[in-house]
């Protein structure tokens, strides 16, 4: 069994629609993510990426399959998950009422960083994140730049080892991307075990140790940029990318990798 | 941090603190000062009274009524059909008609007061009339008594005095019964009303609900803290309107009486201080559970006013029972949630304590309370609710859940 902090096992969501019936949103995708790595899934739209992260952060339960955080269970466990990882996406925003400083005790103190330290912590953050004159301004009134430093503050504020970012660069200008993308990149040499989704091909081609190609649920390809390319004989990523998805649609089989082990 | 957090809504601020303490003196004072007004209105109207068949010998009762404040004596004849046919057009407001033989009997004033039931001004003309009329004939027995040198007792075997025991202090208590356990209800639920809504809808329309429950707390412990973050406005609403009223109440009765009512003290007794506490914190736990279950399927604030709305309003109905002041606090009434606080507030402002039935409503309201709090926990669980996915309203999920598919819960929490 592996030791690494994030390993997944079949892990599927399945959806009741009343229209449609079940819907497979996630179908057994298995990956694990090591310390100091960052594993990027690739994925269009609605191919599985945000449910799969949404299970891993216990905010969705899965329908089978089991993957655990740091040795805990998702299922069983998700209390101690929830402590051992940050999780950053665009539904999880920030209280709008508090300040920033606030806001950064009270993600540091509930999710159960050493409360003796948290003070410190709390300026080491506003420091990192050059928030200083807005440390006692509410967060209503920040701008969405400096809305998105405390959203990444905060998902740190407890120093998780694991990290996983759902397409954090979406809504960014091109600065305040290459400013999160910086930010993730330290995080993974600070030892970090990052999770980092995206739908953009340059991002995954700069920023990822490994990719997960994820379409229709399911996880076509998982390697190195070089991994995938060598396996498909494509150049770019994007044309790898099109390569494993076309072959699902024209039902080929995949070419590379596609058991999601390392 | 949520109640930090909340205090710094506008809405809950509004809602929670400051109408309880500054709106309910104003409205009372505005609703006296309306009274005030009504009746003075009232009071200035003509009284047109018709007057038939009045005995020679009784002529001064003509002048008494003459005289009578706002009577104007329309006509005085024999025409007794003409008269209640006016009475009948409105034209006169009462009809007084003298016995025939009344003009003989010295002590005797047989007299019929008619009056049209169905208008307000023939109804006070009547009461005015009879004020006249008892007076007079009160007056005409006493002069005959002291003529024939007996007393009263002596001259009127059975006779009514009205004597009003009531002390000052005791009026305070029955205006506070009246008042106060349904100022109190009200502003529990208004206490809870916006942080319900605000703690559940408000939360998925801000999109903070998804970082609420990835915070490394048990999802029931989420719940749980939300529940008495509302249910501690909803008291802290009741125990500010409270204090409020008993301070206002003095003054304001007394600036609209004139003085008159400064006498009336408007206390609390302090033994039943602990028992308001005890059933506001009842009445605080029971509303929080049941306006989160109800919040918890809005998506946005909007929707979630319109579904916490009509349970605000069923929490009004106490009000039907403490309008009746005579009615008793009884053992089917303290089985009925909300009401049967209410009744035990009313016992308690009057000094009053049947311990058995204040057992049995605390017995009643924790066992709603509990069944509330595992239903709003249950509810929470299911992912389509915290997420907003799923549209419809408390009984359709219910139902889906007993008779529909398996569907996902959010894990062991």
């Amino acid at each position: 069994m592996s030791d690494a902090p994030v390993v997944t096992s079949e892990l599927a969501k399945t959806y009741y629609d009343e229209d449609r019936g079940e819907i497979r949103a996630v179908d057994r995708i298995s990956f694990a993510c090591e310390r100091g790595e960052i594993l990027g899934l690739l994925g269009a739209n609605g191919a599985g990426k945000t449910t799969t992260l949404r299970m891993l952060s216990t905010v969705l339960a899965p329908t089978s399959g089991t993957a655990t955080i740091c040795g805990h269970d998702i299922v069983h466990d998700p209390a101690a998950v929830r402590r051992s990882l940050g999780f950053y996406s665009a539904s999880t925003a920030l209280y709008p009422r508090l300040t920033t400083r606030e806001t950064l005790e009270f993600f540091a103190r509930i999710n159960q960083y050493p409360s003796d330290r948290v003070k410190q912590r709390v300026d080491e953050l506003i420091a990192r994140f050059g928030l200083e004159k807005f440390a006692g301004a509410r967060i209503d009134k920040l701008s969405s730049g400096m809305k998105q430093k405390v959203s990444i503050a905060r998902t740190v504020a407890h120093d998780p080892p694991v990290l996983i970012f759902d397409e954090p660069t979406v809504a960014l200008d091109v600065i305040n991307a290459l400013e999160m993308r910086d930010i993730i990149a330290e995080l993974r040499d600070a030892g970090k075990a990052v999770i980092f989704s995206t739908h953009i091909m340059s991002e995954a081609e700069k920023l990822c140790d490994r990719i997960a190609i994820i379409h229709d649920g399911r996880i076509l390809a998982l390697g190195r940029l070089a991994e995938l390319q060598a396996a498909t004989g494509e150049r770019y990523l994007e044309d790898a990318f099109i390569h494993y998805v076309r072959g699902v649609s024209t039902d080929a089989p995949p070419t590379a990798d596609s058991d999601g082990t390392r | 941090m949520e109640m930090r957090s909340a205090l710094r809504e506008r809405n809950i601020v509004v809602y929670s603190i400051l109408l309880p303490l500054l709106l309910y003196p104003a409205l009372l004072w505005l609703m006296l000062s309306g009274f005030s007004f009504v009746r003075g209105q009232t009071e200035g109207i003509v009284s047109r009274v018709a007057l038939v068949d009045v005995p020679p010998a009784h002529d001064e009762v003509r002048a008494r009524l003459a005289a009578g404040p706002q009577i104007e004596i329309t006509s005085a004849n024999d025409d007794v059909d003409r008269a209640l046919e006016d009475l009948r057009a409105g034209r006169v407001d009462a009809v007084v008609r003298f016995a025939p033989d009344s003009s003989t009997a010295f002590t005797n004033l047989p007299a019929d007061i008619s009056f049209d039931g169905a208008r307000d001004r023939s109804a006070s003309a009547k009461q005015r009339v009879k004020t006249i009329l008892d007076a007079y004939r009160a007056e005409r027995l006493d002069a005959e008594a002291a003529r024939l040198g007996v007393s009263r007792d002596e001259w009127q075997q059975y006779h009514v005095v009205d004597l009003d025991q009531t002390s000052e202090a005791e009026s305070g208590v029955y205006v506070l019964r009246i008042l106060l356990p349904t100022l109190l209800i009200v502003m529990i639920a208004l206490g809870c009303f916006y942080p319900a809504i605000d703690s559940t809808a408000g939360e998925r329309e801000r999109s903070t609900w998804e970082t609420t429950m990835t915070l490394a707390v048990p999802r029931s412990s989420v719940v749980t803290g939300k529940f008495l973050y509302v249910a501690t406005l909803g008291v802290a609403a009741a125990l500010l309107n409270i204090v409020a009223m008993v301070l206002s109440l003095g003054p304001i009765i007394s600036s609209l009486t004139g003085g008159k009512g400064r006498g009336a003290t408007f206390a609390i007794p302090l033994s039943a201080i602990p028992v308001i506490v005890m059933g506001a914190v009842l009445v605080a736990l029971f509303v929080a559970a049941a306006m989160m279950i109800f919040a918890a399927f809005a998506r946005t604030f909007k929707e979630g006013q319109t579904m916490v709305s009509p349970f605000y309003l069923l929490t009004l109905l106490p009000v039907m029972f403490l309008q009746t002041p005579d009615l008793d606090f009884t053992p089917p009434l303290a089985l009925i949630p909300v009401v049967n606080v209410a009744m035990m507030f009313r016992d308690a402002i009057g000094g009053q304590y049947q311990w058995p039935l204040i057992a049995l409503t605390v017995a009643v309201e924790a066992v709603t309370i509990v069944a509330f709090l595992w239903l709003a926990r249950w509810i929470l669980r299911f992912e389509e609710i915290w997420t907003g996915a799923f549209q419809g309203t408390l009984f359709k999920f219910v139902r889906g859940r007993v008779a529909g598919p398996a569907r996902g819960e959010a894990g062991n929490e």
